[in-house]
């Protein structure tokens, strides 16, 4: 099976191919500043507390890490954007 | 996926500084069950030390690309989160963390799964 990642790959392949050198080199450079900046390393890690905190919902209403946390175990996951 | 992390007793949800006209889209466009947070100004992305700043030649690129931050987050700050995964147990413990600085990257769904095993 393809791991996720490989098709994640597979699809920045396709969209990098599509775009003007200049641009390209304008991304992999920003990119490769910020693995070398270290942020990686920097934040919270496993055996630290996840800070709680409630922010408006898609779904409506508002949703609090403590309160998700009585019920189980989450899944939270950062992204940038849609786009 | 959703079914399998929910089948473990867990919840998905994921965080982005996007503003919800927008994110709704995204919700929709794809159906998702889970909730978008809008995490206005990256709040809580900070406190999760994951943001960082883009530089402007870069935001010159996204903007002649069509993808306009100040409009899809709401702020003129050009700040993004690191895309991040992380699991968190009922203790509120991080128990696993998945971070590259290549944006692309992800945390497998094998490996989010592995992790609520544990926490079974």
């Amino acid at each position: 099976m393809t791991s996720l990642n490989e098709q994640l790959e597979q699809m920045r392949q396709v969209s990098w191919g599509r775009w003007p050198k200049e641009k390209l080199e304008v991304v992999l450079k920003a990119r490769d500043e910020l693995a070398r900046s270290g942020i990686v390393d920097r934040i919270l890690q496993v055996g630290d507390k996840a800070p709680d905190f409630a922010l408006p919902s898609s779904l409506g209403g508002t949703v609090r890490l403590s309160d998700l946390l009585h019920r189980g175990p989450v899944v939270l996951a950062f992204y940038r954007g849609h786009w | 996926m959703l079914a399998d992390i929910r089948n473990l007793g867990a919840e998905l949800i994921a965080v982005s500084p996007e503003l919800h006209d927008v994110s709704q889209v995204t919700a929709e466009k794809n159906h998702l069950t889970f909730p978008i947070l809008n995490d206005e100004g990256n709040q809580v992305a900070k406190k999760f030390r994951l943001v960082f700043h883009l530089p402007p030649d870069l935001r010159e690129v996204y903007l002649s690309l069509g993808i306009d931050l100040p409009a899809h987050n709401g702020d003129q700050s050009y700040e993004l989160p690191l895309p991040a995964t992380y699991v968190i147990d009922r203790g509120g413990t991080i128990r696993a963390v998945f971070a590259d600085a290549d944006y692309v990257k992800r945390m497998e769904p094998a490996e989010i799964l592995a992790a609520l095993r544990v926490l079974k």
